[in-house]
């Protein structure tokens, strides 16, 4: 039988930090009270205003002043600027590529921003080579590891690497007709068969930002496939007015961390792993006014 | 052991979990719907929920032959990478199987929810387990599966899922909602994703309502009926048979039971 305890224990710990935590927050509200009534004395102005003491009005506007007026020349709300489409998640998939041969990547997720999460075991590599290593491609490069042999050498180490990519090409998003939303997925599946990845699939959502003048048609491409076919993938994604948003790759059957080598030789073993890129197609929404008020 | 009681316990409004345990609301209809429990006559000691959706996950990691410490030092590791500094906001737990680790974390907040809901319906603390464990255990306690890899396909009004088990042990499982995906497509995905060349001749178990002609891919389909084998009292086999579905519809509820019976 599966047996787990989820129970929302309160550890005693945790009741210790709130405890400190409010006494602390106490403590320094009342030193904020003490240093104010040394500068400006609190005692005084309170007496002032419980006695109805009358506070100075603010001085009418003059009657010649002008209202102020929101022109159409004023800079676009964040709404109405449209998002920007990058490279960001193709470049976070080269980086996978450079990883050293020691490194058994098990997990892979990415985003539009460039933002990267590599997770898998690491053997015969140093973490700090390892950071080092990225370090040449990405930035805000943080290495953290596991180990199960406390530390010897050679020990396969449980890796978790975190970073960001930057982007080599930022544009603005292409925003296509709601009619095009279809066929426009429909080439997005295609090319995903062409690059070779196995049991594609495509899973609809639709997400309608709130005052946004755009709506977000979404699309999670499925599939199973080596790095060099996800490359393709992203590569020939790149020519659709979408933008890639997500990038994830897992590998459902945890594989053995690979064999410990002199990092740099030989090449990197491919590994299949199950795949899910994330597109947005922009259909714009803003509803045209003609001059007379109507539609 | 005698299945003593049984019911369908149906909602005015549809209530989304567990969404509905933050929106008053949807509070006071759960409040409502679980009243009706005393006076049908099952004395709810020991109330357990199925978990599943945004408030929680399962994720799935190597496990340390011969080192079940060892994996559980991991996979706590593991929880405090993902979760970072809201690690305090879940209830972190594991499962060590002969082939994997799980690390499952759920929403403290959810938890409390759920007892403070307990606690506006008269019933006792509530317990808790995950929708897919709660599967697992009702085919185990059935005695009809654990050999070779099993497929559980299960269905509400809108979510599906897929439950894997090798040998009688979990091996991991996918959920989409229905309106996103077919069943038929999700399924694919996931019997290419999990299922490898050596997995012979894979047994399907549909629990809840699905029907047992469209899955003609498996040599080996059936109804999940977690009740095979088990004492059924007289009222409880009149909700059986005219409960929508048959009586794999029971079958989470009848694994949460099972698992609450081996925790007193």
């Amino acid at each position: 039988m599966i047996r787990i305890d989820l129970q929302p224990r309160s550890t005693r710990f945790r009741w210790i930090g709130i405890v400190a935590g409010l006494c602390v927050g106490f403590g320094a509200f009342a030193g904020a009270l003490y240093t104010l009534d040394q500068r400006m004395p609190l005692g005084g102005l309170w007496n002032r205003l419980t006695a109805g003491e009358s506070r100075p009005e603010s001085r009418p506007e003059p009657a010649s002043a002008p209202a102020a007026v929101m022109t159409a020349a004023g800079p676009p709300s964040p709404s109405m600027v449209p998002p920007q489409v990058t490279d960001a998640v193709r470049g976070v998939a080269q980086l996978a590529r450079h990883l050293p041969p020691g490194f058994a990547l098990h997990a892979l997720a990415a985003d539009s921003s460039g933002s990267f999460v590599f997770e898998g075991m690491l053997a015969g590599t140093d973490p700090l080579a390892l950071a080092a290593l990225l370090h040449s491609y990405a930035t805000d490069i943080r290495v953290t590891r596991w180990s199960s042999s406390g530390g010897m050498a050679g020990a396969s180490r449980s890796c978790r690497v975190v970073g960001k990519v930057a982007a080599s090409t930022v544009e603005e998003a292409p925003i296509v007709q709601a009619h095009e939303v279809g066929s426009l997925f429909d080439q997005a599946e295609a090319m995903a068969r062409a690059s070779g990845l196995r049991g594609v699939g495509m899973v609809i959502h639709r997400v309608d930002a709130q005052g946004s003048a755009y709506v977000r048609h979404r699309v999670d491409l499925t599939g199973r496939g080596e790095p060099a076919q996800l490359e393709r993938l992203l590569q020939s994604l790149h020519k659709l007015p979408v933008r890639v948003t997500r990038l994830a790759v897992a590998s459902p059957v945890a594989p053995a961390p690979a064999p410990a080598s002199a990092p740099g030789h030989g090449p990197r073993a491919e590994q299949t792993g199950d795949v899910v890129v994330s597109l947005d197609a922009l259909v714009d929404v803003l509803v045209r006014v003609s001059p007379g008020g109507g539609i | 052991m005698q299945l003593a009681h049984c019911t369908v316990v149906r909602m005015k409004t549809p209530v989304a979990m567990p969404e509905g345990l933050v929106d008053d609301a949807g509070h006071a209809a759960l409040v409502e719907a679980l009243d009706v429990l005393g006076p049908g006559g099952i004395d709810v000691e020991r109330p357990y929920f199925a978990l599943s959706g945004t408030a929680c996950f399962i994720k799935r990691h190597f496990a340390l032959p011969d080192a079940e410490d060892l994996t559980r030092d991991h996979l706590t590791w593991e929880a405090e990478q993902l979760l970072g500094a809201d690690v305090g906001d879940y209830v972190v737990e594991t499962l060590i199987t002969p082939r994997c680790g799980f690390l499952i974390a759920v929403r403290r907040q959810i938890l409390e929810l759920y007892g403070v809901l307990c606690r506006h319906a008269g019933l006792g603390e509530p317990g808790f387990d995950m929708t897919s464990f709660a599967l697992c255990n009702a085919l185990e306690h059935c005695g009809q599966g654990g050999a070779g890899a099993e497929i559980i396909l299960q269905q509400d009004s809108a979510i599906a899922r897929a439950v894997l088990l090798r040998d009688g042990v979990y091996e991991g499982e996918q959920a989409w909602a229905q309106d996103e995906q077919s069943v038929d497509q999700a399924m694919a995905r996931f019997t290419a994703t999990w299922l490898t060349d050596d997995d012979a001749a894979p047994r399907l178990w549909l629990a809840g309502g699905i029907e047992s002609d469209d899955w003609q891919e498996f040599e080996h389909v059936a109804q999940l009926d977690p009740f095979v084998g088990l004492d059924v009292s007289d009222s409880a086999r009149l909700v059986l048979q005219s409960a929508d579905g048959g009586a794999g519809m029971f079958s989470v509820a009848l694994g949460l039971a099972v698992r609450g019976l081996a925790d007193v």
